[in-house]
């Protein structure tokens, strides 16, 4: 995958780019930190006499220059560790495992050296207390004999300290996850107008960590500095730095420690936001080109879930932009293509496909998380009732535990990664043609029976359950040859699947274990939003064409699947609508942030009917959509909804 | 004083109709018969609350010592609350004046440094209540029972803000009427209904902004704070101004005149992302998007304003004004915007590129705006009088109709100057009459409703509290949806075909539409 176009050019290009963007604003950032390191209160008068006097060194540009370089490399860790698509982990278990992981130790170690790179060179800016490891064993007075500096360890162990505990916060609220702007923006107006608030944001974080790393020196912190010491082969003051003797003289101490604290995260904010700015770039694809080298810059060849996240993604972002703002882009989407059997329009062919299976993918994904809910639920009912009534639950039990296959709700599942018009398993197709047939059998009219999707509960409808449950020895499946060999494997499988549940029935007794591998409820629905972005995308995408359709579409090359993008939208909405019903609250900014992206995703889903129903109005009496979508698109068309 | 037979009922084939015989026969087979009669009267409101409301004021009416109101306004809003809570007129013998002029003076440096400013501007030194005056669309904000009025773009139901910082929701199918309530909610300068969703309000306030989500099918008339959102970003209030992406994505863009950002609010996720700062202005006192949604008009207080290109963000800046913008609007394609200035009675027009064309959007504006209208009154052609004349500006959705509103200082505040427009072949204004109200009371806030069927409906909130609704039947050349009930002409269309042939000398040419319904949808 890292051969990919965008990977081997754009992506480098882009990373370089706000590479040399973070070494030029840090510089000037450094100007401005350089003018606070010098200040002294009890020579304020000359401030700026010193300052300029100190800046005629060459030492300082130097020590300047090296370090906006370094912190520069902030950008060259982010390269290596960052996401597109967010993942929280669904259990404590994933947590520590994660925790624990190599690639993750590397990358709190590289964060916590580089901090303390930046702060050696920082305390190398100007001599001063800070810089060298050695001093004079008093306090007061030259006494000529040398002690190790504990100003200097209390330097680099904050740095360590800033630069592990702020990594590991921003990994745990998902910070290193690339956040596409609401509005574009060119670097120097996104540091213009964010500089005061990134400043404000790192100064708070700054002052919070201070805190506990002072609480934490004051109680421990002889322990470092015996061990360092005691590895220099030098001996320690006989005063502490830090102590409620002198409390004066904690404050120039603090004041120093929370300047290079505030440096150092407005260094790793600003790089970590230019790389977030310059990669969430819109990047104009084409969408057709004459030269073979171009093939892989088509937007419609970028679009499928094939291509790297970060390819997808800035593939539909542009979709989304282009059909919003460039008629020509539309007109090009619309127009049809001689070839082949037939005029045909291949790139709207393409484009729908694309967008109504993100689309599905995700009503999908919601609707087997909203039954696995409710099946829960239902078992928890269960226990419930069977611990009040022992004869009672003990008939009704057994007739649930005989009898699944013949409950709606069971049907009703369907896989994730089904395609209805792919299966020759009729048990994928719709389940409100099931519905339909089970609860609406006397509507002979509806269009649903008489359609090409028409559904009969014939046996093979329930060959796949079948072949899931357990009744292998049924004569359907017996009849079909095919099955037998994986039938086979599948009871190896069941043996397999069966041993491991009894281990892990026999783990979960253990209390600790449980607690480890125990999935939480609000973080596997948040990963449901995972792939948001696309989605949303997905829907401006096609609503906005559909809708331009009405007046720009000359061929009726939309109109030809208007009933089909409007049965997936509708959908959606009715699984965002359930979905919406389950209580979920968490602790964890993170998942608290996916989780409010229901709101969101209701939102654009309406849009987006909105979008039609605005533009076709009555004239959607006329397309050719089951009852039940019918009737809450008429909800649309009237803005009841 | 005008006489109560001068109410203006409707435009009617070219002309405004005051006759009120006609309102028996012709207004109630209309669109315009369902809309909701609205009339708020000063006994109706309550009494504004104070800056901290408790549940004692709901009970008890009380008079709050001075310290109880400046620690009320600690714990809202800080030391911009207490600072202000000392400048304003009412406590003026509390505070001595040394006192006085010291918070007024941090209080404008706090300003000034917040707004991220880097010249001074006099609004700074307003208070609140002149400033929310001052910028409002609303001619008389500070006195009006109504002071903002909000038609929803597709769906037949407006929100109104009244003095008494509730919000009702008036529909015309419904008699239910949710009135909404919040302790954020205080000073309303602004109200927006999301473009593609039936429920969405937005509210601009004194502080925050207020996100109600109002079910059109619950009967409840208090909505709960649960359906409320607050969006709040320190630094940028009072809000000034709102507008939704036209496009209907779940963006929201919010000014204010004392900041100079311009913020837009991913609203699910609660994020604010500044966009630009208008750092040479003072501030941005409104946003107005065009129809289309391709470019917006930022104004600010100071002699300049500048036109955005929402494709990618770059602006244009127009400046050496006479004064701030005052009234702007555009027309439905983005390619006119009139605007005018303070203590100016002219109108300009400024010609822009339709950037949906070409595949690199830019702002394309004309370098110069041209002079299209002078209300100049007859008296005052030859004299030095500086005052203000115009007040706000609306342009109907359709394109055909401009109608102005002029300041209260303005001898013809009364009344609302009724223009039609015509793009083709030149852009011209041809005054079309006044509209006046009941004579008792004058025009404080002017609207348009959208989607209005038979032409334009303007809608005219009065300083008595009513509502008053003037229809403007003509024949519409826009229409991209066709309804099947247009497709049969409607009595109201035969009876005024009828009229105009019969009895008035109407303009043939208002008639004949260059696209005529029923033979786009036959084609």
């Amino acid at each position: 995958m890292d051969s990919h176009w965008p990977i081997l050019h754009e992506f480098k290009f882009r990373t370089y780019s706000a590479l040399f963007w973070s070494w030029t604003t840090n510089f000037l950032f450094l100007q401005v930190f350089f003018f606070l390191w010098v200040i002294n209160p009890w020579n304020h008068v000359y401030v700026v006499h010193d300052y300029v006097l100190r800046l005629l060194s060459f030492h300082v540009w130097l020590v300047i220059f090296t370090l906006a370089f370094v912190s520069a490399t902030y950008i060259a860790l982010f390269a290596n560790h960052f996401s597109v698509v967010p993942k929280v982990e669904v259990s404590h278990y994933e947590t520590l495992k994660k925790c624990f992981h190599g690639k993750h130790v590397m990358y709190v170690l590289c964060h916590s050296l580089l901090a303390i790179v930046i702060f050696t060179f920082v305390s190398l800016l100007v001599p001063s207390q800070y810089s060298s490891p050695l001093t004079d064993c008093s306090a007061q007075a030259s006494t000529g004999e040398i002690c190790f500096n504990e100003h200097w360890l209390l330097l680099l162990l904050f740095s360590g300290f800033v630069g592990t505990v702020n990594f590991i916060a921003n990994e745990k609220e998902q910070k290193y996850c690339l956040s596409f702007p609401l509005v574009q923006q060119t670097r120097l107006l996104y540091l213009k107008c964010n500089f005061s608030t990134i400043v404000k944001n790192a100064t708070i974080s700054c002052t919070r960590l201070l805190r506990n790393f002072v609480m934490f020196y004051y109680f421990l912190g002889f322990v470092p500095r015996d061990l360092i010491a005691g590895f220099l082969g030098l001996k320690t003051c006989d005063y502490h730095v830090i102590s409620v003797m002198n409390i004066f003289a904690i404050l120039p101490i603090l004041w120093t420690l929370l300047l290079c604290g505030t440096l150092l995260l407005v260094f790793h904010d600003v790089s970590w936001n230019l790389f977030n700015l310059c990669n969430t770039k819109r990047y104009n694809f084409l969408l057709e080109s004459v030269f073979p080298e171009d093939a892989t810059k088509i937007l419609t060849a970028n679009l499928n879930g094939k291509q790297p996240p970060l390819v997808q993604h800035l593939a539909f972002q542009h979709l989304s932009h282009v059909t919003c703002h460039s008629a020509n882009v539309r007109k090009q989407i619309f127009s049809l293509e001689r070839g082949g059997v037939g005029n045909r329009s291949s790139k709207w062919n393409v484009i729908a496909d694309e967008c109504l299976l993100c689309i599905k993918n995700l009503t999908n994904a919601l609707t087997d998380h909203n039954l696995k809910h409710s099946s829960l639920f239902d078992n928890d009912q269960k226990g419930i009732s069977r611990l009040s009534s022992k004869s009672s639950t003990s008939s009704q039990s057994s007739t649930d535990e005989k009898s699944p296959f013949l409950s709606v709700s069971t049907l009703r599942r369907r896989p994730l990664q089904s395609d209805a018009s792919n299966s020759p398993n009729m048990s994928y197709f719709d389940v409100s043609s099931l519905d339909a047939t089970t609860t609406n059998s006397g509507n002979v009219n509806s269009p649903y029976r008489s359609g090409p999707n028409l559904v009969i509960p014939t046996p093979k409808l329930w060959t796949r359950q079948l072949y899931k449950g357990s009744f292998s020895n049924s004569p359907v499946t017996q009849n079909a040859d095919g099955y037998n060999e994986k039938v086979d494997q599948h009871q190896l499988n069941k043996q397999m699947s069966g041993l491991f549940a009894r281990i892990e029935k026999l783990a979960k007794k253990f209390s600790i274990v449980s607690y480890l591998i125990k999935k939480m409820p609000d973080r596997s629905a948040a990963n449901l939003f995972s792939g948001r972005c696309v989605c949303k995308w997905a829907l401006q995408s096609i609503s906005i064409v559909v809708e331009a359709s009405f007046t720009e579409d000359n061929f009726g090359v939309v109109q030809r699947r208007l009933h089909e993008i409007i049965a997936v939208l509708l959908d959606l909405h009715t699984a965002l609508e359930k979905y919406n019903k389950l209580p979920v609250a968490s602790s964890s900014q993170a998942v608290l942030s996916l989780l409010r992206e229901i709101r969101g995703l209701r939102n654009e889903c309406k849009n987006a009917i909105y979008r039609i129903t605005n533009t076709f109005g009555s004239h959607l009496d006329a397309v050719p959509i089951n009852p039940e979508h019918k009737r809450k698109l008429r909800g649309f068309v009237e803005h009841k909804e | 004083m005008i006489s109560e037979s001068n109410q203006t009922l409707c435009e009617l084939n070219g002309e405004l109709v005051t006759d009120r015989s006609f309102q028996g026969e012709i207004l109630l087979e209309g669109q315009v018969a369902t809309f909701p009669k609205v009339h708020v009267t000063s006994e109706s409101l309550r009494r504004s609350a104070v800056t901290c409301e408790t549940a004692q004021s709901a009970f008890l009416e009380h008079n709050e010592t001075f310290w109880q109101r400046l620690q009320s306004a600690w714990y809202g809003h800080g030391l911009f609350g207490v600072l202000t809570e000392m400048c304003s007129d009412e406590h003026h013998q509390n505070v001595p004046n040394a006192l006085r002029s010291s918070c007024q003076f941090l209080l404008v440096s706090l300003r000034w440094v917040n707004g991220m400013q880097f010249t001074f501007f006099p609004h700074l030194k307003l208070s609140n209540d002149q400033l929310l005056q001052s910028f409002s669309s609303n001619s008389n904000w500070l006195e009006s029972p109504i002071r903002h009025l909000e038609w929803h773009s597709k769906a037949n139901k407006f929100a109104i803000a009244l003095k008494d910082d509730t919000i009702r929701v008036h529909y015309c199918d419904n008699e239910t009427v949710p009135v909404l309530k919040h302790k954020l909610q205080r000073n309303i300068t602004d109200l927006k209904w999301k473009p593609l969703s039936a429920s969405i309000l937005a509210v601009g306030t004194q502080t925050a902004i207020l996100i109600w989500n109002i079910d059109p099918m619950s009967m409840s008339t208090r909505p709960s704070t649960g359906a409320v959102q607050v969006l709040s970003y320190s630094g940028h209030s009072p809000v000034t101004s709102l507008s939704w992406s036209p496009h209907g994505f779940d963006q929201l863009f919010a000014c204010s005149a004392l900041s100079s950002a311009i913020v837009v609010w991913d609203v699910c996720q609660k994020k604010h992302q500044v966009i630009q700062h208008v750092t040479t202005s003072g501030g941005v006192s409104r946003l107005l998007f065009s129809l289309g949604g391709s470019k917006v008009l930022a104004a600010t207080p100071s002699s300049s304003f500048r036109v955005f290109e929402t494709a990618s963000w770059s602006n244009e800046r127009w400046s050496q004004l006479s004064g701030r913008v005052q009234a702007a609007c555009w027309n439905p394609n983005g390619t006119i915007l009139l605007f005018s200035v303070v203590g100016d009675p002219r109108v300009y027009s400024l010609g822009f590129g339709d950037s949906h064309q070409s595949d690199k959007p830019v702002v394309d504006g004309s370098k110069n705006a041209v002079v299209v209208l002078d209300l100049t009154p007859d008296d005052e052609q030859d004299s030095d009088v500086k005052r203000d004349y115009i007040h706000s500006m609306v342009w109907d959705e359709t394109g055909e109709r401009l109608a102005i509103m002029f300041h209260p200082d303005d001898p013809r505040s009364h009344v609302i100057a009724l223009y039609s427009v015509s793009s083709l072949p030149v852009f011209t204004l041809t005054f079309r009459g006044n509209i006046s109200g009941d004579g008792e009371s004058a025009p404080n806030f002017i609207a348009f409703k959208p989607n209005f069927n038979q032409g334009s409906c303007l809608t005219v909130c009065y300083s008595n509290g009513h509502v008053a609704y003037v229809p403007m039947y003509f024949k519409r050349s826009d229409r991209k949806t066709i309804a099947k009930q247009q497709l049969v002409a409607s009595p109201l269309d035969r009876l005024s075909f009828a009229h105009s042939r019969s009895m008035l000398n109407s303009s043939q040419s208002l008639w004949s539409s260059p696209h005529d319904v029923s033979s786009a949808v036959t084609s």
